[in-house]
């Protein structure tokens, strides 16, 4: 009896193992079935969304397209691409604006309508300045996107030019830029300001050249001094300026003018005396007899502590503000200096700030003259032209001596020579006027830029 | 026994099933990502266009070693008619090592003919006569070359410097707008 129990507790046992594997089978079947109907389902998402992406690519790539065309006009490809327009127009203009200068009230839309057209507009027959402008940019872009259902509309508005400093003139306007697919009927639309700022430096100034002196670049002078003090001598008379010949005898000397543009320079007065006179200038070193120079009619400078070696190589400036040896006072001045600089900073430069005391670009190429002194005002120093500078003025010095005080205007000694008096005046016809010309080197200029001669030339 | 038995069991149906939970998981990670990063052929074809215009653009015939370090490729395209050609072309040649072997390229400008006109073409020539895709791409150029200053050095005492605006100052060169075009045959 026992072992029937046991035997059917056995197999009752068999049987729940045998469904218990049952159970887990179906289960696991079933989530089997569960994953693989899953996977089918996401397969199908898959392939069913990959068919659509190749669907829409055509109008993914139009948006790429579109995009495209519209970096072409984001500010900082566009900024780059108007600069060059603009840059060129006014540079082109500045050079037209010689013969005929432009309105000053309508400078910017002229400055634009070049740019974009490439004409002068305010002129008639609109004579062509550049080859191509802003509008073949336009024209290009819009045919290129035309030929892909592609239309883009551009609009210029809200110009004006103004001086920003000195040496800059700012260009602002503003753009619009709408960019339609006719295909997908999508609109892109942008407005931004921009501003533009385009050196002058470089640029011919076109009132000096309308008035006919030399056409000169504007390129702002350097701080460096341009006038070194070599030296204060004991005494002097008058002034000049020319390449210095160290003379110890009168022996050889030749008597052509070629010396009168040279100044003699020796350490022996008896020489100093009898042949100091075939030369423009004299200058006497470590000799205590220097007074003995009062009996020769030219310029001459006494130092007794130098010696001739210590007298530069290069042409030198004598200046006394007193043409006599017997006059004595604590005013009195009589300098050696070296100007070379100088002459070559006017010769071949330069423009120098003038705040609220001259013209500023802007008023130079409108010829907006006689106007408003402006803040940015500059100034250039000029003298006469070559020509003139390089004639021998008579019995005077090779350059210079063409200054003296018969001539109405301003002058400031030593420095290259005007032609005429006008480039030196303030005004020929009105001497007495305020209104500076931008050509001159009177003396309240050279100060301005030099300093005052006796207390604040730079060493 | 019947617990090891079923301990058995449970671990057989884990040891099967758990692989396939990972495997469904991990591809539908896979399709997921898929489906957001894969380009077509036309997209990558296009975007490699843009590309290449791009590079090139920015090259100077200098780094060619074929040019003035202060060209641009613009300014061999501005005188390409005239005397810059080999240089443009030279230049281009920056496209072989940008352009996949198993595609070819043809680099061309728009002339003042309103004809386009070929610069280069490199790559894989059969392509041109059989390819799964052609695409291009295209820019537009202007450029203005930098002024130039030249400062003067002193002037001789004697003479007067020949200072004007021509000698001293080169003003910006303007250049363009060309239009320049790449086709990729892949």
């Amino acid at each position: 009896m026992k072992t029937n129990i046991k035997q059917k507790i056995k197999a009752s046992r068999k049987d729940s193992v045998k469904l218990s594997k049952s159970k887990k089978g179906f289960i696991f079947t079933i989530l089997t079935l569960v994953i693989i109907v899953f996977m089918i389902i996401e397969l199908n998402i898959y392939l069913r969304t990959y068919e659509l992406k190749l669907a829409k690519e055509p109008d993914s790539l139009r948006l790429q397209v579109m995009q495209d065309f519209m970096r072409a006009y984001s500010p900082s490809k566009f900024n780059d691409t108007a600069y060059s327009y603009i840059y060129s127009a006014l540079y082109k203009l500045n050079d037209d604006s010689v013969k005929n200068p432009p309105n000053s009230s309508t400078l910017a839309d002229l400055v634009w309508n070049i740019s974009y057209t490439g004409k002068r507009t305010d002129l008639a027959g609109q004579p062509v300045l550049l080859s191509s402008g802003l509008m073949s940019y336009d024209s290009n872009l819009s045919a290129l996107a035309k030929s892909m259902g592609i239309e883009i509309t551009t609009l210029y508005y809200n110009k004006s030019i103004s001086q920003a400093d000195y040496w800059t003139v700012q260009y602002n306007f503003s753009m619009n830029v709408s960019i339609y697919d006719t295909i997908s009927h999508a609109r892109v639309n942008s407005s931004f300001p921009i501003s533009l700022n385009i050196s002058i430096i470089g640029f011919e100034d076109p009132w000096l050249a309308r008035m006919n002196f030399t056409n000169r670049s504007i390129i702002p002078a350097s701080g460096d001094p341009k006038a070194k003090l070599i030296a204060t001598g004991q005494a002097g008379r008058g002034w000049f300026y020319g390449q210095p010949v160290i003379v110890t005898s009168c022996n050889n000397i030749g008597f052509g003018t070629e010396n009168k543009t040279r100044i003699m320079v020796t350490d022996n007065d008896d020489v100093a005396l009898d042949c100091g006179t075939l030369f423009g200038a004299v200058v006497l070193v470590q000799n205590s007899y220097y007074y003995r120079l009062n009996d020769i009619d030219i310029p001459s400078f006494a130092n007794t502590s130098m010696t001739l070696q210590d007298v530069p190589s290069e042409p030198i400036l004598i200046v006394s503000d007193s043409d006599s040896y017997t006059e004595t006072g604590s005013s009195n001045y009589h300098y050696l200096i070296n100007v070379t600089d100088l002459r070559n900073m006017i010769e071949c430069g330069t423009y120098i700030k003038r705040p609220n005391n001259n013209y500023d670009y802007l008023s130079r190429l409108t010829n907006s003259i006689p106007g408003t002194l402006s803040e940015y005002g500059i100034e250039t120093f000029v003298s006469g032209t070559s020509d003139k500078i390089k004639q021998i003025m008579g019995d005077k010095s090779f350059i210079d001596r063409y200054f003296n005080a018969s001539q109405p205007g301003d002058v400031y000694k030593g420095l290259l020579g005007c032609s005429q008096p006008l480039i030196c005046n303030y005004d020929i016809n009105n001497p007495g006027s305020n209104v500076p010309y931008p050509t001159r080197l009177d003396p309240n200029s050279a100060r301005f830029y030099l300093g005052w001669l006796n207390d604040s030339m730079r060493k | 026994m019947v617990r090891k038995e079923k301990g058995f069991i449970f671990t057989t149906d884990a040891f099967l099933a758990l692989p396939l939970i990972i495997l469904a998981i991990s591809s539908f990670l896979a399709f997921s990502i898929s489906l957001r990063d894969n380009l077509t052929i036309q997209e990558y074809t296009y975007r490699m266009a843009k590309d290449s215009l791009n590079v090139l653009i920015d090259s100077t015939p200098y780094q060619a070693g074929v040019g003035d370090s202060n060209l641009t490729f613009a300014y061999l395209i501005a005188n390409y008619s005239s005397n810059d050609l080999n240089s443009a072309n030279q230049t281009a040649a920056i496209l072989d090592n940008i352009i996949p072997q198993n595609a070819a390229y043809i680099l061309e400008y728009k002339d003042p003919s309103n004809n386009w006109v070929e610069i280069r073409r490199g790559g894989l020539q059969t392509k041109f006569s059989s390819y799964a895709v052609q695409v291009s791409a295209s820019r537009l150029i202007a450029e203005l070359s930098p002024p130039q200053l030249t400062p003067f050095a002193s002037c001789a005492s004697e003479l007067v410097c020949t200072a004007n605006v021509q000698s001293q100052y080169k003003q910006g060169k303007l250049v363009g707008p060309i239009l320049l075009r790449i086709r990729i045959f892949v």
